[in-house]
């Protein structure tokens, strides 16, 4: 036998051996995880399908963006071990919750299952028609659809989140918050409802100026429009977001434009002056809409904060006595149990970030780190 | 019919361009337009606020995206004749050598660094040709005069810029940037204003212009590469500048207002219909059925519904029902 046969034996000797090891550790894992089986509980997801959650949920991947601010609000921001939402495009939401700066950020709501078993979630939220929740469901993760699009599954949605999160704490934030949120929508409504037709104004909501895109019918806008006692005046549109035609614009003619936080700049003078024949820039009603831990216009926990704004805004003689500086200090204060001071909920209202994003943590990016 | 095709497309294009003129979502009657004409040769047909609606609508909106779908139909049309002419191939378009893809992967890249809509317009022009320089430059590597060569620098650089513009539709943000790249490679002639017909028309008539009155050597590059060198044409040169100044075309209109497909290939098949193979003919009879074309299908889109439809949808569409239409005619003119 010569000397190379011989080291080539040995390699496959190690080899048998290395192969032998990973294998009885992965069976000690496999067994070590079967033995003691997470005590779990039924819980029903948006589209009702019951999903088994563990008891106590401590690493959470939230993968829709507008559902990140329910959790932090029910006091589980630092239980976000993988999230959507970014620093950079929701400054507010990582200010109040640093916590957010821990966990791992993902692009999108399409993410690697062995990823997020690597980061040891226990428990995931997906947007409706989620491609990815069957794999997450095939790796053990339990997986919950908690998308919303209106202010009752937005109700549904925030108690289904307690459910999961499964604290005292978490339980009472969401019928608090649903008071409030019942309240507000009361109130409003008690004052627009008294508005004749031609009081109401003809509201556009501008999502994006470039390319310029317009939110419609069956949309949370359109309900908070609705409640504020204006009229949507996209006609024909249904769905958020739509393209349309500055033409179109011109013909709905508008009696108030209200321009999202992320729509871009807005000139005027732009498309050969089209823009400052509408009636809304005629009477320089362009408003500019508020921007917090979530955009307010859009599906977020800030809706009752929305809809005191637009009320205010459109109907400034009957909602005289609204402070919104005050709200939002109360609202921020209560649920999501951060002091903003008067400028900063002036930046709010103004859809303007915090000043400095200086927190002392910066976004974890790799796998695994937390 | 061969003779009258370019007063047919003449015609027909200007009919077209003053039906457009007359149709959008605000709704301004032919009356009215004539009545805007008089008030603007200084008569007062109408009140100073309808006169400056209808003025905004028409000036502001309206015409400069009836010029833009002119030019870029027009373009598109005349460097898809051109391709086909070079590579003496019918299934060739302007993509053919990169350009879309690299225009697509430099668009991208302005949406996601928030250049705006003239920077976005820049590197799309700019990948465009960087996408095209880049086939160019494998083809070279092997052989320079190859036409196949070039085909394969074409496909291999397609390739390379779509799996770069892949990426950058993963990392973009899939909240406000990924529907922005979907809208663009969609393409639309929403966003065109004065300022961007103004800074794409001239360029795209200077080459229209160029490559109509390269028709006949192009004719004679038909025959073989021997057959058009011994009719004194300089093959090698001929080649590289048409389809440089074409693959220009296409950059431009392109980064203007996003993918459109469809109209490179077909249009030249149906100049071809009405024109015969002289592609002396075939190249501007191209320029006014490809204009004619995108119009109709941009006053579609306009029109049709209150939302915006991207021209790109109609086009494809629209392309394929003209394509199957003169399949049985195209077979019989090419022997395929």
């Amino acid at each position: 036998m010569t000397s190379g046969m011989r080291d080539d034996q040995g390699m496959r000797q190690t080899r048998r051996w290395g192969m032998g090891v990973i294998g009885a550790s992965l069976l000690v894992a496999f067994s070590a995880h079967a033995a003691q089986p997470q005590a779990t509980r039924p819980v029903a997801d948006m589209t009702g399908q019951i999903q088994q959650v563990p008891r106590q949920p401590r690493r959470i991947a939230d993968l829709w963006f507008a559902h990140n601010e329910l959790t932090i609000m029910l006091g589980a921001a630092d239980r976000i071990a993988v999230t959507v939402d970014r620093p950079a495009t929701r400054p507010w939401m990582f200010r109040v919750a640093p916590a957010l700066y821990h966990a791992i950020g993902v692009n999108g709501p399409a993410v690697n299952a062995e990823s997020l078993l690597q980061a040891g979630v226990d428990v995931a939220f997906v947007p409706n028609g989620s491609a990815t929740a069957a794999a997450l469901r095939a790796v053990g993760i339990p997986v919950l659809v908690a998308g919303f699009s209106d202010v009752a599954t937005l109700r549904r949605s925030l108690d289904m989140t307690a459910q999961v999160i499964g604290t005292a704490q978490a339980r009472d934030i969401a019928q608090s918050y649903e008071a409030m949120l019942d309240r507000v929508v009361h109130d409003t409504r008690a004052r627009t409802d008294t508005l004749p037709p031609g009081s109401r104004p003809r509201v556009v909501h501008i999502q994006s100026l470039h390319p310029l895109r317009v939110d419609g019918r069956n949309t949370i806008i359109d309900e908070w429009l609705s409640i504020a006692g204006a009229r949507n005046a996209a006609d024909g549109v249904d769905g958020n977001m739509k393209p349309v035609s500055v033409e179109q614009i011109a013909a709905w003619n508008p009696d108030v434009l209200i321009l999202g936080p992320d729509s871009g700049s807005f000139d005027p003078a732009a498309d050969g002056g089209v823009w400052r024949n509408i009636a809304a820039v005629k009477a320089g009603r362009i408003l500019h809409n508020p921007s917090g831990v979530f955009p307010w216009d859009r599906y977020g926990s800030e809706f009752p904060l929305q809809v005191a704004w637009a009320a205010q805004m459109l109907h400034p003689d009957l909602f005289a006595g609204t402070n919104m500086v005050e709200q939002t200090r109360a609202f921020y204060r209560e649920f999501f149990h951060y002091d903003l001071d008067a400028a900063q909920a002036g930046r709010i209202l103004a859809g303007l970030p915090p000043l400095d994003d200086a927190t002392g943590a910066g976004p974890v990016t790799g796998t695994g780190a937390h | 019919m061969e003779r009258h095709a370019g007063w047919l497309v003449s015609g027909g294009l200007v009919l077209c361009i003053v039906v457009s003129a007359c149709l959008g979502r605000y709704a301004i009657a032919p009356g009215v337009i004539l009545r805007f004409i008089v008030t603007a040769m200084g008569g007062h047909a109408l009140s100073p606020a309808q006169y400056d609606m209808v003025h905004a609508v028409l000036t502001g909106a309206r015409l400069p995206r009836i010029g833009a779908a002119v030019c870029v139909g027009a373009a598109l049309s005349v460097s898809g004749a051109t391709y086909q002419a070079v590579f003496r191939n019918p299934l060739v378009s302007p993509g053919l050598l990169g350009v879309l893809a690299g225009a697509g992967f430099g668009a991208a890249l302005g949406i996601i660094t928030n250049m705006g809509t003239l920077g976005v317009q820049a590197l799309s022009f700019t990948g465009g040709i960087m996408a095209v320089l880049f086939g160019v430059g494998v083809a070279r590597m092997f052989d320079a005069a190859s036409v196949l060569m070039l085909v394969f620098g074409g496909l291999i650089s397609s390739a390379l810029f779509t799996a770069l513009m892949s990426m950058l539709k993963y990392v973009a943000d899939p909240q406000q940037q990924l529907p922005d790249i979907v809208f663009w490679l969609l393409g639309s002639l929403t966003q065109v204003d004065v300022l961007r017909l103004e800074i794409m028309a001239g360029p795209v008539l200077v080459g229209i212009v160029a490559l109509s009155a390269c028709g006949r050597m192009l004719d004679a590059l038909a025959m073989g590469d021997d057959e058009a060198r011994t009719l004194g044409v300089p093959v090698v040169a001929l080649r590289y500048g048409t389809i440089g100044i074409a693959t220009g075309l296409s950059a431009l209109t392109v980064s203007a207002v996003g993918m459109i497909g469809w109209i490179g290939l077909i249009i030249p098949h149906v100049a071809r219909l009405l024109a015969g193979p002289c592609n002396a003919r075939v190249v501007p009879l191209s320029a006014g059925l490809g204009a004619m074309f995108l119009l109709v299908c941009d006053d579609l889109a306009r029109c049709l519904s209150v939302e915006e439809i991207p021209v790109g949808l109609l086009t494809d569409l629209l392309g394929v029902v003209i394509f199957i239409s003169v399949l049985r005619l195209l077979r019989r003119g090419w022997r395929l």
